[in-house]
């Protein structure tokens, strides 16, 4: 704990190295280690990352562990088409219109929904990271120039504009990833920004640059594990917004339909009217989603709770 | 008020709204298909494509249209739907109001709701309820609001049958005037379920930023100055949420945007008659005039709240005008 209030405290982060050393062979020490019990004491967050980590489960083995294959259509044992069943031993979550395993769509759709969440929130928090760490450290006109390019994207209303840029790419996983980056990193930039103009000012930037460190050093070594815990929150929430957007777009039709994913599965309960006949269609689909979306703001809270103890006595 | 502020501002909206225009004009022409393509019907005569052609200055070099393209939509013409066959502008109008008929009353109620009940939570931080409270602006904030719709229509119109599940209006309903429509029972009766979807989806940011903003501004001293004077503490409430209440008032420009992804989904599920269903059916039609034109309404409705929220922020807070 100690250790992280000093972190905040402005010690360089050549400081804490030096700190670091003398604790040397000792990884419970160790910052990592320190964020890593703490993780372990808090409950909701442990909860978060138990579900995160079945989640990720189910995206590597999902294919393997499945108990039908999500596109096969099934019968009966009097021979019907055993089509909109009520949850059963066999069927855990009932059957779809088309006699297809909910449950097993479910378990693939995970896939999607791991891989998009993960890869587009690292993408805007990295492009975000990276503008609002420059737009704050340097200012002046380049900060002027990046700050006009957020306030043009917060113009752009996101869903009418990922509808359009993905009909024109063509629909699929990595076309929905593309357009998440390309607006999302706008709130990253600025909370960053924010932190970087203030951290700026302390005097363990100044002493930095009477050492003769380079912009590139200060920025880098000096001022961004200062604002890790923000970047970590925010990676969290890019998770949960990135996969409520795939899945928004996938519900529209959108998304890539020989894949299954979550808005995928709800897309085709919504227009097999599912709403007045399966419920057992329509509510594991969002049930996944809400999880997920939960469980990293859940982490991403608790993370940055950890790395900045001034927020400790917060409830979400 | 300062002029000087407001014209800058000013400015800087029609900057925006220049360059999202001139975004728009770029990504449609980014497919690598014959741009012709996007803005003429091809079921059209040749002689009527051509004239198309010339109006939209598509036989022209790629600067020549952009200056083309950028007096038509000055002027408002964003051309011809190819799916309904008339000006988009025509079809596009009632379909925005429909949507502002949908969420606007939504947004109220939605601040309304998100600002009591946020400022009980912060005010009442720490107690039994509000720690169980507390989790409800959470799990709406991760619902998926379509999923929600789905819900709600699944429980008030197919189980329990108290109101209709989609449209706006029962078929072969008649009414002479827009009004007339909008002030019918009928109509509120499909509003409801979809209003209730929208108000409970917009409510979860705002209410968790009031409850933050009341939890900071409960400890100030002018509280307690108020406090020794006396008064009740329903006065002393009352100051607070005054006072808590500007960052949920900045918010209602982001709130703006999280009603246009809203109302594209929701109007999709309730198969309301506005402005997000339209924007999908274009896109899923190949309509791109109306997509276009969709598209530029949502941005400059957006941009335009930005701009309300930053004026209404300049007067409200007079720690900035004195600056």
């Amino acid at each position: 704990m100690k250790d992280s209030t000093q972190r905040r405290g402005g010690v360089s982060a050549g400081g804490l190295a030096e700190g670091r050393g003398q604790e040397k062979g000792s990884w419970r020490e160790s910052w990592w280690g320190t964020q890593l019990r703490a993780l372990l004491n808090d409950g909701p967050a442990l909860m978060g990352l138990f579900t995160l980590l079945l989640f990720f489960f189910l995206a590597i083995f999902g294919p393997y562990i499945v108990p039908h294959d999500p596109l096969m259509i099934h019968d009966l044992p009097d021979g019907r088409l055993a089509s909109s069943q009520p949850p059963s031993l066999i069927h855990w979550f009932g059957t779809t219109t088309y006699a297809r395993d909910v449950f097993s769509q479910i378990i693939i759709g995970a896939r999607v929904a791991v891989i998009v969440g993960f890869l587009s929130a690292i993408a805007t928090v990295f492009v975000g990271t990276n503008v609002g760490l420059w737009a704050g450290y340097r200012g002046g006109w380049v900060d002027d120039v990046l700050m006009r390019i957020v306030d043009i994207t917060y113009g752009i209303p996101f869903l009418p504009f990922a509808i359009i840029l993905v009909s024109l790419l063509g629909s699929g996983m990595w076309n929905v990833i593309l357009v998440i980056a390309l607006l999302f990193w706008r709130s990253t930039a600025r909370v960053i920004r924010a932190q970087v103009l203030s951290l700026k000012e302390r005097p363990f930037v100044w002493s930095a640059k009477a050492a003769g460190a380079s912009d590139f050093h200060i920025v880098y070594r000096h001022i961004m594990p200062n604002v890790l815990p923000l970047v970590l929150l925010y990676t969290a929430l890019g998770i949960g917004s990135s996969v409520l957007t795939e899945a928004g777009l996938s519900f529209l039709g959108f998304g890539n339909p020989d894949q299954f994913s979550w808005g995928i599965t709800l897309r085709q309960a919504f227009q097999a009217g599912a709403a007045r006949t399966a419920w057992w269609w329509i509510v594991p689909p969002g049930v996944a989603i809400s999880l997920f979306v939960v469980a990293a703001y859940v982490v991403g809270r608790s993370i940055e709770t950890i790395a900045d103890p001034r927020l400790r006595d917060r409830t979400y | 008020m300062s002029r000087e502020y407001i014209i800058r501002r000013l400015v800087q909206m029609v900057f925006t709204l220049w360059v999202v225009i001139t975004l728009i004009f770029f990504m449609f022409r980014l497919v690598p298909a014959d741009p012709a393509a996007m803005f003429v019907d091809s079921s059209l005569t040749l002689e009527a494509q051509q004239s198309l052609r010339q109006l939209w200055g598509l036989d022209q070099p790629l600067l020549t249209q952009y200056s083309a393209y950028l007096s038509n939509v000055l002027r408002g013409d964003f051309g011809v739907s190819f799916h309904y066959r008339v000006p988009v502008m025509r079809v596009l109008g009632p379909y925005l109001l429909n949507t502002m008929a949908l969420m606007l009353p939504s947004v109220a109620v939605a601040t309304t709701l998100s600002v009591l009940l946020g400022s009980y939570l912060g005010w009442k931080r720490g107690s039994r309820l509000e720690r169980w409270v507390v989790v409800v602006p959470l799990a709406l904030h991760s619902i998926p609001i379509y999923w929600l719709g789905m819900l709600v229509m699944m429980v008030f119109a197919f189980w329990l049958r108290w109101l209709p599940s989609s449209g706006m209006r029962r078929a072969g309903y008649d009414a002479s005037t827009r009004l007339q429509i909008y002030l019918s029972l009928d109509f509120l009766r499909h509003l409801t379920l979809p209003m209730l979807t929208a108000v409970l989806y917009l409510m979860a940011s705002p209410m968790m930023l009031m409850r933050s903003s009341m939890v900071e501004v409960r400890n100030e001293e002018y509280l307690d100055v108020i406090r020794a004077k006396g008064v009740p503490e329903g006065t002393v409430v009352r100051h607070a949420v005054r006072n808590a209440l500007l960052p949920v008032v900045t918010y209602l420009a982001v709130l703006s945007t999280i009603a246009v992804t809203g109302s594209v989904l929701l109007e999709t599920v309730f198969s309301w008659p506005g402005m997000g269903r339209a924007i999908v059916q274009a896109v899923n039609t190949l309509d791109y005039p109306m997509a276009q034109a969709a598209f530029f309404m949502w941005s400059g409705a957006v941009i335009l709240m930005y701009f309300v929220v930053d004026i209404l922020y300049y007067w409200l807070d007079p720690r900035i005008r004195y600056q």
